[in-house]
């Protein structure tokens, strides 16, 4: 009883910015840093260090050069721990993986989010307004309450 | 006076993902007994190869990838994408286009300095203050995301003039005169407040010293350079600004402090320009329509991006698409700047001074 | 019944501790929060739902060279912490005749050195050992060792001890020269008994050290304008950083009930209320252990406040501050006389 009341009561996100145009970044950082919107009243509270983070939030087509970061940290964040892509570039590339020329589409993209570490979540917009941020965390949390482990 | 880059026990690198970086970088700083002797940054995590991918492709498609390449200096990218074709093949913009493009960028360039400043608190250990801005800045985000549907990545000017999408009505206009007031007063309550705060001030006063020797030798540009002595902003040569009326802000000190005092001013004078703006909008037509798309030799044009000097060259074939493209963006020779700058500092004041500058790593990797 | 007494009194108090400890952390976020203008977390979340929910998650190895002394540094910590709880509890007084101040300072020096080897200890992924190509050819070479953030941040912390926990010491000396005796019961016998008190904060060199002590109660707990040993800007967190699931969770607990502790021994000491443990209702009885813990929430609020006003202050601004209300505490000891 306990374990489900405190995993909806007290929630920790961690932010890794994986390469993008950074519009995306700007908007979550709008969510928790203004008062207007304010993520913390739904009992979601920003973190950097992922040993304290529950739910993982990327932005940004993945990068090779910042894959085996994001991979370490993924790995650092204690069971159970949910993985949320935010815009569409970790969804699905968005220009930089989708589109080319005569010497064809970019090389440094390793790909969509979704092909290097699993995801629970996908928030799409170019980029998604803070008010789908919050309504998307808000109805991940349940999940993390059920979870095993 | 150069400083020396002397010897180091300790190195101390700061990674990837960290609070006062927010972009992957990677400094290194090497220190003796927690002074920083010497720094090297690395600069190569966010490289998509934009400029790859644009080789062949229409120039309509290049411009709005060229918006992508940052999310907060996306407006004055596609400006100056636009502006290429339209230097190069002779296309003449009608007036309103040129006012509506000047304040929808004027805006953006506002709400890109108010980041900072949350940001440069933040960091500081100021949390109240750096939330404060962003209360500042929300009215101009709701502002431009009812003048253009977006709240970033606004894509307001296309070849010839802008997207009819934003061209305001009447109404439109006088909400937007009547939204600028009290948003304009919140803001010089703001910067007054942090301007007699002496515990804010007594952190960033003599800290990261840039001389304006040390300025022009490593090509310090924009806000950074204006600070430390030199007189340059490549706005003064855009034909779209001179319908308005406007100063140039330049600062002596060259430390932190002046950086930041240098953009509270220029905050002033953006609203200034808007203000204008919106009074003296010309009534016409938003877009020429009246030109053909051919073949074109590499033709260069310099901009003013919030962080500095912006530069995007590119050609055109026989059939319209992009040829050669290339984008020269400011923080790559501001972040050289501040490695120069940071060295004798203690740590805690050196990573202050590399986020000082107000690096933009996607613009600088694109 | 005293060793009975002894005991059940210990219990409750400790559990005392423990409750209010993680309410503290709430309070303090909450009070940040509307003085930033916005609604905040609900009062519970950062402190008691966050410590239950990290003791739920699973466990997790962390990279230290010594990860089950790293794992036992908080709990460990916690029980010494709160010996000097229960140095001030007077069932203690009879039987070990230890209660002086001279132990209160030793215990609190303990847990000043435990931020050191939490800092030695840890090694996280967020600096060095980051995946990334740093030792390359054409790569700058200075420098003989690369430290960790949480080494960076032990060293400073020893620098923070030499420099900062002066004004704590001086203020907790002002009542042992007014009452003549180190001696935490002489201090409270003092005072009076609790239905007719005299406290030493309403008289002039007791309220000198009360505010002395309220600026050596906000470098102890590391809390801003004090927290360049763990500064966010650059540090991310210092020593603690490697701390995941179950250790989190005592790791927050720490952090509490460090909290509750300092500001109840501000109200023996300089209100004159010991946290007696009588559970009969007649005067003072269980009176005298509510009133104490409701004077306990004065302190923490005020350091909320202070901490959403300022920014860190770096050592270079750190030595003045401190120096400056040592200053004001010797005066105070000097009025005392």
């Amino acid at each position: 009883m306990f374990k489900e009341i405190s995993r909806k009561n007290a929630i920790h996100v961690m932010l890794v910015y994986s390469g993008g145009c950074n519009g995306c970044d700007i908007e979550v950082v709008n969510c928790v840093l203004s008062p207007y919107y304010d993520i913390e009243q739904y009992k979601v509270m920003l973190t950097w260090n992922p040993r304290e983070a529950d739910i993982l939030l990327v932005t940004g087509p993945v990068l090779k050069r910042i894959e085996p970061a994001l991979k370490a940290i993924h790995e650092a964040i204690p069971d159970p721990k949910l993985v949320a892509a935010v815009g569409s570039c970790a969804i699905n590339g968005n220009v930089f993986y989708n589109l080319g020329g005569d010497l064809g589409p970019s090389e440094e993209v390793a790909g969509p989010l979704a092909k290097v570490i699993p995801v629970n979540a996908n928030i799409p917009g170019c980029p998604p307004r803070p008010e789908d941020i919050i309504s998307a965390a808000a109805s991940v949390i349940p999940i993390l309450a059920e979870m095993e482990v | 006076m150069e400083k020396d880059r002397g010897e180091a026990d300790v190195e101390i690198p700061v990674g990837l993902v960290h609070p006062a970086l927010l972009e992957p970088y990677r400094p290194r700083f090497f220190l003796q007994d927690e002074v920083v002797t010497d720094c090297e940054i690395t600069l190569d995590a966010q490289h998509r190869g934009v400029e790859r991918l644009m080789e062949g492709i229409p120039v309509d498609k290049c411009n709005i990838i060229t918006e992508r390449i940052c999310g907060i200096c996306s407006c004055v990218h596609l400006w100056n994408s636009v502006r290429v074709v339209e230097k190069g093949l002779k296309i003449e913009v009608p007036e309103r286009a040129q006012y509506m493009r000047v304040i929808i960028n004027e805006l953006e360039r506002l709400t890109s300095h108010l980041i900072f400043f949350g940001h440069a608190l933040e960091i500081i250990g100021h949390e109240t203050l750096g939330m404060r801005a962003f209360i500042a800045r929300e009215p101009f985000m709701i502002l431009l995301g009812e003048l253009s549907g977006n709240r970033v990545h606004y894509a307001c000017p296309v070849i010839g003039g802008i997207r009819p999408r934003c061209n305001p009505t009447e109404e439109m206009q006088k909400k937007a005169l009547t939204m600028l007031k009290p948003a304009a007063e919140y803001l010089k309550d703001y910067a007054d407040r942090i301007i007699q705060d002496s515990m804010i001030m007594s952190r960033i006063d003599g800290i990261g010293v840039l001389t304006k020797e040390e300025a022009l030798k490593y090509h310090a540009v924009g806000p950074t350079a204006r600070a430390s002595g030199v007189d340059w902003d490549w706005r003064t040569e855009i034909d779209d600004f001179k319908h308005f009326d406007w100063d140039v802000i330049v600062l002596d000190e060259g430390d932190v402090k002046s950086r930041v005092v240098q953009r509270i001013l220029e905050c002033f004078q953006i609203l200034n320009i808007v203000e204008q703006g919106f009074k003296n909008l010309p009534e016409g037509e938003i877009r020429n329509k009246d030109w053909k798309l051919g073949e074109m030799p590499i033709t260069a044009c310099y901009h003013e991006a919030p962080r500095g000097e912006l530069l995007d060259t590119y050609a055109l074939d026989e059939k319209g698409n992009v040829r050669h493209y290339k984008c020269r963006t400011p923080t790559v020779t501001n972040l050289g700047a501040m490695e120069v700058a940071c060295l004798g500092e203690h740590l805690t004041d050196a990573v202050l001074t590399l986020a000082s500058c107000d690096p933009c790593l996607c613009c600088t990797n694109r | 019944m005293d060793v009975i007494n002894f005991i059940i009194s210990t219990v409750i108090l400790a559990v005392v501790a423990l409750f209010f400890g993680p309410v503290f952390l709430g309070i303090e976020r909450k009070i940040q929060a509307r003085i930033q203008q916005r609604i905040g977390p609900p009062i519970l979340t950062p402190g008691t739902w966050s410590i239950l929910k990290f003791w739920y998650k699973k466990p997790v190895m962390p990279n230290s060279p010594m990860p089950k002394l790293y794992h036992a540094l908080p709990p460990a910590t916690v029980i010494t912490i709160l010996v000097i709880l229960w140095l001030t509890n007077p069932e203690w007084w009879g039987i070990l005749s230890l209660a002086t101040l001279v132990a209160i300072v030793g215990i609190m020096k303990f847990e000043e050195m435990m931020y050191v080897v939490m800092g030695a200890l840890s090694r996280s992924i967020l600096s060095v050992s980051m995946p990334y190509g740093d030792v390359v050819k054409g790569a700058v070479t200075k420098g003989k060792i690369r430290r960790f953030f949480e080494g960076q941040s032990a060293v400073r912390f020893i620098k923070h001890i030499t420099i900062a926990s002066f004004p704590i010491y001086i203020a907790i000396f002002i009542p042992a020269v007014m009452a003549g005796s180190i001696y935490v019961e002489d201090i409270v016998n003092f005072q009076g008994d609790f239905l007719n008190l005299d406290p030493i904060l309403f008289t002039i060199p007791g309220f000198i050290g009360a505010v002395v002590y309220f600026v050596g109660y906000v470098a102890q707990l590391n809390d801003y304008p004090f927290t360049i040993a763990k500064a966010k800007g650059d540090l991310i967190e210092g020593g603690p950083l490697e701390y995941g699931a179950h250790a989190r969770g005592n790791y927050y607990v720490l952090r509490g009930v460090w909290m509750f502790v300092l500001s109840s021994l501000f109200v023996t000491l300089f209100c004159g209320i010991p946290p007696l443990v009588s559970l009969t209702f007649s005067a003072p009885g269980i009176w005298q252990l509510v009133m104490h813990v409701a004077l306990t929430f004065v302190l923490p609020i005020l350091v909320s406040v202070l901490s959403a006003f300022g920014p860190i202050l770096t050592f270079k601004q750190l030595y003045p501050v401190s120096f400056g209300f040592t200053a004001i505490g010797v005066f105070g000891v000097i009025l005392a006389l």
